[in-house]
């Protein structure tokens, strides 16, 4: 069920068979095959050998498919959603995935406008299955008179429904959550909570077509600063059903993600299965979700802590409904698209206003950054991860697209008035309901379309995030790659055969050049056409200072890049009121080869691609045609959707 | 009979008592509960102290258990004359409790029918759309670049088509038509997911293009292409046995929300329902009573 190159190649080389399908060593297994005599161009011209084959069929053997995915998915079965109005159940939400018309909580008919291939329903692990007790009226909760206040003014409905749910989600961030209405690990509703979870991961995954996997979110959110973390396993029921989710109150959880690590390796010890870990929003977190003073004890991250984030957390939820995880202008003050869905005026629960000195320690950018440089220190890089959106939806209904958007949660589902109505209000303070972002979705390079193929993908970072569309991309990093790889029939060929995928290191280096990347993207077939595709280096300087630059590969429509190098704006064709545009700019694919022209062999340092669409109509645009309703000027109308590679590394040996 | 034994009715009755009769062998005091009589059966104490020791890792002391006990005797009592008061009537969190109860009654039940292979097969049947297999294709094709051809678009391709159709072998995908990152020669593939990646419009234009020789141009979202479809196969109902998991599922899916609904009805037909709207009634209101969604 790949989306776009799906086609099954029935004959493989053995050298590149041999390359992808080992799992455990992928860098090892790459580094060797690139270190292999590279094929000139002339050899790739010919990538379909006709005097081997009869049939033009035959012949290729990479990762040839991607595909599309959300990892973090809430149901009712999430104390907070379920207060935020949903009722719709894990099943509902695989249903929905696979491309079923359903029905939302709110009683709108809803369907995808081409259906997911995977799907990891993640709810929290803390108050797993409180909501429906709640709901139901249990007496023990009940009996406490702030379980009392809440369940009155929850059977009014409507916003105030939606105020108690987000008192309960401060609560419980603030440590005021009232005794009485927890569900804990030790209770029979927690094990029922999670038996449902288990049970519709493995009722609707369908090897080879969907894959439906088993997971959930520990929500790390102590003093409103959000760690959370979303837990996949690769394996099937009868090794999930052997442990609980992990939570952070004590004395069952932690709320340090050291002990959540533990928790996952005593679950292989255990089991011999395989769990990862994926953070996201760090933008909320107020500087330590990639810290290198540690929160918890004050103490310099140290070799023991690099090493066990470095191995539970092989990818970043970059992109969100929650904010855009890349950059921040502040960060990033020479890059024009940094300033992207950008939530940054605190913490999650807006308890603690950000401050910049905190920013670094909060995007996907900067914290590759900092991972260099405590690799310089400890010899191990804690923030080596690749990138999946997802979209954190707590509606059970996977909606990433700017023309389907139900929103962060039930209370938000569509209708005329949520774009006003504040996500998160303290003072001045607040999260606006327009700023809720119709994104991500995770992307995954994989072989085949089950629980170990994309899990595996997973873990050697052979992924990328979009904010929505499904375009197409690949980059491939190498020492020899040239114009004409770019130009020939089949990059991927070239670029596996010449170099690595995205997620990888460079090998080691050959002769006395720069890096050279190879990058391609092709349009979402019912998305906006290609602006530019850009390549983000980062490195430490020789005094230690954080460093980025943001290089304009290739572009559509025969810019001239002007003298500070950048490509100038590709315009637009956004009309907002009808919620149309034409994809008259940009183009249906772009592809170019790229050397690193400040390159010093001395440095480490991180490449990834950014492709940009041209500018689209975005949710809030559709929202104010659909509704007939006149958004205030600050509300923007327009996004330029994007998509963001996992990294390339180089490291000097 | 056999049908009369797979009624979801049958089976909230059947539970029904045999609930009465649990609830009975705990008291106790069998059916005949006398007005004015606490009995307070020894299944009843086991199962309270059975829960205190849950509860707080040890078991109740002989006072604590006693404490239960006279807890569940005054409980019982006032229980009972509240009901006799109607207290339960407006009582939105008891009604909303009995309510989610009698749902969760009835998704239990109907979790307890079993299919049969007529059921799956009928079922597999009537809803033939959504298992159907997509009609495969496999084809190869020759792209061209919109923007860069411009105006030479029709003449170009005309062009090719015509060598193409001139000599079979004249197919060389390294050299033909512009670059693209599409794949080029696609085996046995879906139709719908040739539509996922190359478009709605592509894809109905493999789908009627001509088998075994050079058509075209098809557009598509990227540009233009010379198709040759090399073979086309109808979209198929595969058989129960490879779909059987599928179709067992959506079943029980399906025969839970319409137990659930006949026995909604099934309830709102034994009821007489009679809405008194206020004096202005709001005539725009399309509110019906029960039935739920």
């Amino acid at each position: 069920m790949g989306t776009i190159v799906g086609q099954p190649w029935p004959h493989l080389h053995s050298m590149l068979e041999r390359a992808r399908l080992q799992p455990l060593v992928p860098f090892l297994a790459a580094a060797a095959l690139a270190q292999d005599p590279a094929p000139g161009p002339e050899g790739l011209k010919n990538a379909f050998p006709k005097e081997d084959t009869f049939s033009p069929y035959a012949g290729r053997n990479f990762p040839t498919n991607v595909y599309w995915g959300d990892t973090h998915l809430h149901t009712a079965m999430s104390f907070d959603a379920g207060a935020f109005g949903a009722r719709l159940q894990p099943a509902d939400a695989y249903r929905f995935a696979r491309g079923e018309e359903l029905v939302s909580s709110t009683g709108q008919r809803v369907k995808l406008s081409r259906p997911l291939d995977f799907l990891v329903v993640a709810d929290h692990s803390d108050n797993m299955g409180f909501f429906p007790l709640f709901l139901g009226g249990d007496p023990k909760m009940l009996s406490d008179p702030q379980g009392r206040e809440w369940y009155d003014r929850l059977k009014e409905g409507g916003q105030d429904a939606v105020a108690v749910a987000v008192e309960i989600v401060i609560g419980f961030s603030q440590g005021t959550f009232p005794e009485a209405l927890d569900v804990r690990p030790g209770d029979t509703e927690f094990r029922d909570a999670w038996e449902v979870a288990i049970d519709a991961a493995e009722e609707y995954n369908d090897p080879g077509l969907f894959t439906a996997f088993i997971g959930y979110e520990w929500t790390s959110n102590t003093a409103g600063n959000n760690l959370h973390r979303v837990v996949i396993f690769r394996d099937d029921g009868d090794a999930a059903r052997r442990v609980l989710p992990y939570t952070t109150l004590a004395p069952e959880g932690s709320d340090d993600p050291r002990d959540l690590w533990k928790a996952l390796a005593a679950y292989e010890d255990r089991t011999g299965g395989r769990a990862l870990a994926i953070a996201h929003n760090g933008n909320l977190s107020n500087g330590i979700m990639f810290p290198t003073i540690e929160s918890f004890t004050g103490k310099r991250v140290d070799l023991e802590h690099a090493t066990q984030r470095a191995r539970w957390e092989p990818l970043y939820e970059i992109s969100q409904i929650k904010g855009d995880g890349e950059t921040h202008p502040f960060l990033s003050p020479n890059d024009e698209f940094a300033d992207y869905e950008t939530w940054d005026q605190g913490n999650l629960d807006l308890s603690v206003a950000k401050e910049t000195s905190m920013l670094e320690f909060e995007y996907g950018r900067s914290a590759l950054q900092i991972g260099l440089r405590l690799e310089a220190e400890l010899g191990v890089n804690p923030y080596k991860f690749g990138f999946i959106g997802s979209t954190d939806s707590h509606t059970a209904l996977a909606t990433a697209g700017e023309d389907n958007f139900f929103g962060k949660h039930s209370g938000a589902e569509p209708n005329p008035e949520r774009y006003a109505h504040p996500m998160a209000q303290v003072g001045d303070k607040k999260y606006e309901g327009w700023a809720m972002v119709a994104s991500g979705l995770a992307a995954v390079w994989s072989r085949e379309n089950t629980r170990e193929g994309l899990f595996d993908s997973m873990m050697r970072k052979e992924t990328y995030a979009t904010t929505g569309p499904r375009m197409l991309v690949r980059f491939f990093g190498g020492w020899d790659f040239v114009q004409a790889d770019a130009e020939g029939r089949l990059p991927a060929d070239a670029g596996y055969t010449k170099g690595v995928p995205m997620g990888a290191d460079l090998p080691a280096r050959r002769g006395n050049g720069a890096p050279t990347f190879l990058v391609a993207a092709l349009k979402d077939p019912l998305s906006g056409n290609l602006d530019r595709i850009q390549i983000v280096k980062g490195w430490i300087d020789a005094q230690g200072q954080r460093s980025e630059k943001v290089y304009d590969v290739v572009w559509s429509d025969d810019r001239v890049a002007g003298a500070d190098g950048k490509v100038p704006p590709v315009g637009s064709t956004v009309d907002v009121a009808n919620a149309t545009w034409k994809n008259t700019i940009g183009d249906p694919e772009l592809i170019g080869v790229w050397s690193d022209p400040d390159f010093d062999p001395t440095q480490s340092a991180v490449y990834y691609a950014r492709v940009l669409e041209i500018p689209t109509p975005r949710w809030t645009a559709y929202e104010a045609k659909r509704f007939g309703v006149r958004m205030p000027p600050e509300v923007p109308m327009t996004t330029q959707e994007r998509a963001y590679t996992s990294p390339i590394w180089y490291s000097p040996r | 009979m056999k049908r009369l034994l797979r009624e979801p009715l049958l089976h909230f009755a059947v539970l029904g008592a045999a609930l009465f009769v649990l609830d009975a062998a705990l008291k106790g005091d069998g059916p005949t509960v006398r007005e004015g009589e606490v009995v307070v059966s020894a299944g009843r104490i086991e199962a309270m102290a059975a829960i205190f020791t849950r509860t707080w890792q040890r078991e109740p002391t002989a006072a604590e258990l006693k404490g239960l006990i006279d807890e569940f005797v005054l409980e019982e009592i006032l229980y009972r004359e509240g009901i006799a008061l109607g207290l339960d009537r407006d009582d939105t969190i008891i009604r909303r409790r009995m309510r989610q109860k009698m749902e969760f009654v009835v998704e239990d039940v109907v979790a307890l029918v079993e299919p049969e292979e007529a059921d799956l097969a009928r079922w597999r049947e009537e809803n033939a759309d959504r298992y159907r297999r997509s009609p495969r294709v496999t084809f190869i094709h020759v792209f061209l670049d919109v923007e860069e051809r411009g105006d030479a678009l029709e003449s170009d391709a005309a062009a090719l088509l015509s060598t193409l159709r001139s000599d079979p072998a004249a197919w060389d995908p390294n050299t033909m038509g512009d670059a693209t990152l599409l794949p080029l020669a696609n085996e046995d593939m879906g139709l719908d997911l040739v539509a996922r990646g190359f478009g709605e419009a592509f894809a109905e234009g493999v789908a009627a293009a001509p088998v075994g020789e050079w058509s075209g141009p098809i557009g598509s979202a990227f540009g233009s292409h010379l198709v040759r479809v090399d073979a086309r196969t109808e979209s198929v109902l595969p058989p129960l046995d490879e779909i059987r998991p599928a179709v067992e599922r959506d079943w029980r899916f399906a025969r839970r929300e319409e137990a659930a609904r006949e026995y909604r009805d099934g309830l709102l037909e034994r009821y007489d329902v009679t809405i008194e709207w206020p004096s202005e009634p709001d005539a725009t209101s399309d509110e019906t009573s029960g039935g739920g969604q």
